[in-house]
């Protein structure tokens, strides 16, 4: 489970949501204002690497952090 | 239906395996309220012989099975259950514990990586001598942590919290919904959690995998009851075995579903993960309800 504090992208958690499901990215929000993830049985390497990018898509001058 | 590139909303979202199609298509059923779907009562068998408890129960959602086990603690209306401030239990389903039983919650600070420790339970379990009102019944525990990124209880706090509990009489239940990603990110056996705790809950929808519902375990003497409350809540099966085959479930484990790289399709599938640890220490009363002595029907398990 990968929680994401999004606040430094200046963009709200609903906003993060729906830019995700544009690129494919299944993601939740959680009560705190997070995005949720979860991997699962069903997600290979090829799956992380969509959420990598779509994350670098979101967070262009990123933290570094989100290199796994 | 929206369709994504890869679906990170939850865990619960995996579709059934070919393999498990199959199985699902082959599988013995039988009507599940009579005691009859003997793949439904054999799954019931190996979740409490995995798990290191005399029982189990199959029901529909891990809401249902931890309503089922708050009910069965809980020893009056307006009483508390003492757990982590963010449980999914105080959270999630709040409102649900609230209807079904008349049940509030003392919720405590996670202080290790959102768990609790024996400390912060002791705290938590100081009687109420100002309002006098208060009552805990029920320490409940979860593990792994959901709200708190998944996290792992390690095995001697549980130990610690439970003679905490112990020692003031008050049961402990075990929201395991993610039990066997803890399990396999610790090396630890499934059954070791089972033997610290009073009753315990785990999810074949999350980490296993599996489509559909959640095991109940404790000991015999408990199971009568929880039937009943499973039947009262409007949770009681038909021919659940229809997606429940023992023998011919998903060989994925809560280890390969937590990490990048799917390690496919073993030789002998099997439903739960296996441990390493020898399992002979492991109670020999590995019982259903339906077939132990003291429940209404018979069972039609087979050896």
């Amino acid at each position: 489970m990968v929680f994401v504090d999004v606040r430094a992208t200046k963009l709200d958690t609903g906003t993060v949501i729906e830019r995700l499901r544009d690129a494919g990215v299944g993601a939740t929000p959680t009560d705190r204002g997070d995005v949720r993830m979860v991997t699962h049985a069903d997600v290979d390497d090829d799956g992380i690497d969509v959420a990598l990018e779509a994350w670098r898509e979101i967070a262009p001058s990123g933290s570094g952090r989100s290199e796994a | 239906m929206r369709s994504y590139r890869v679906d990170l909303r939850s865990d619960t979202v995996t579709r059934p395996s070919d393999e498990m199609r199959r199985a699902m298509a082959g599988a013995e059923v039988g009507d599940a309220w009579y005691g009859d779907d003997p793949s439904v009562n054999r799954l019931q068998d190996r979740a409490a012989e995995v798990v290191g408890t005399e029982a189990a129960l199959y029901v529909p959602t891990g809401t249902m099975a931890n309503q089922i086990a708050l009910r069965l603690h809980a020893r009056g209306s307006g009483h508390l259950v003492a757990c982590e401030r963010r449980a999914h239990v105080a959270s999630t389903e709040v409102a649900s514990s609230a209807v079904l039983s008349g049940i509030a919650y003392r919720r405590l600070d996670g202080v290790d990586r959102g768990h609790l420790t024996a400390e912060s339970v002791t705290e938590g379990l100081e009687p109420d001598t100002y309002f006098d009102v208060e009552v805990v019944d029920l320490v409940a525990i979860e593990n792994t942590a959901g709200y708190a990124g998944g996290t792992c209880m390690r095995l001697r706090e549980l130990e610690a919290i439970r003679r905490v509990a112990r020692s003031r009489g008050i049961p402990v239940h075990l929201d395991g919904a993610r039990l066997f990603n803890a399990t396999a990110a610790t090396d630890t056996d499934p059954a070791d959690y089972g033997r610290q705790v009073d009753t315990l809950m785990f999810c074949t929808s999350k980490g296993l995998g599996g489509p559909i519902g959640s095991l109940l375990c404790g000991p015999v003497e408990l199971m009568p009851e929880a039937r009943r409350v499973q039947i009262l809540f409007g949770g009681a099966w038909r021919q659940a075995g229809a997606w429940r085959r023992r023998d011919s479930l998903p060989s994925r484990t809560a280890r390969s579903a937590s990490t990048r790289t799917m390690s496919g399709q073993s030789d002998s599938p099997q439903v739960f993960p296996t441990c390493s640890r020898d399992r002979s220490t492991r109670p020999r009363s590995r019982r259903t309800w339906c077939s132990s002595t003291s429940g209404p029907r018979n069972s039609t398990r087979e050896p």
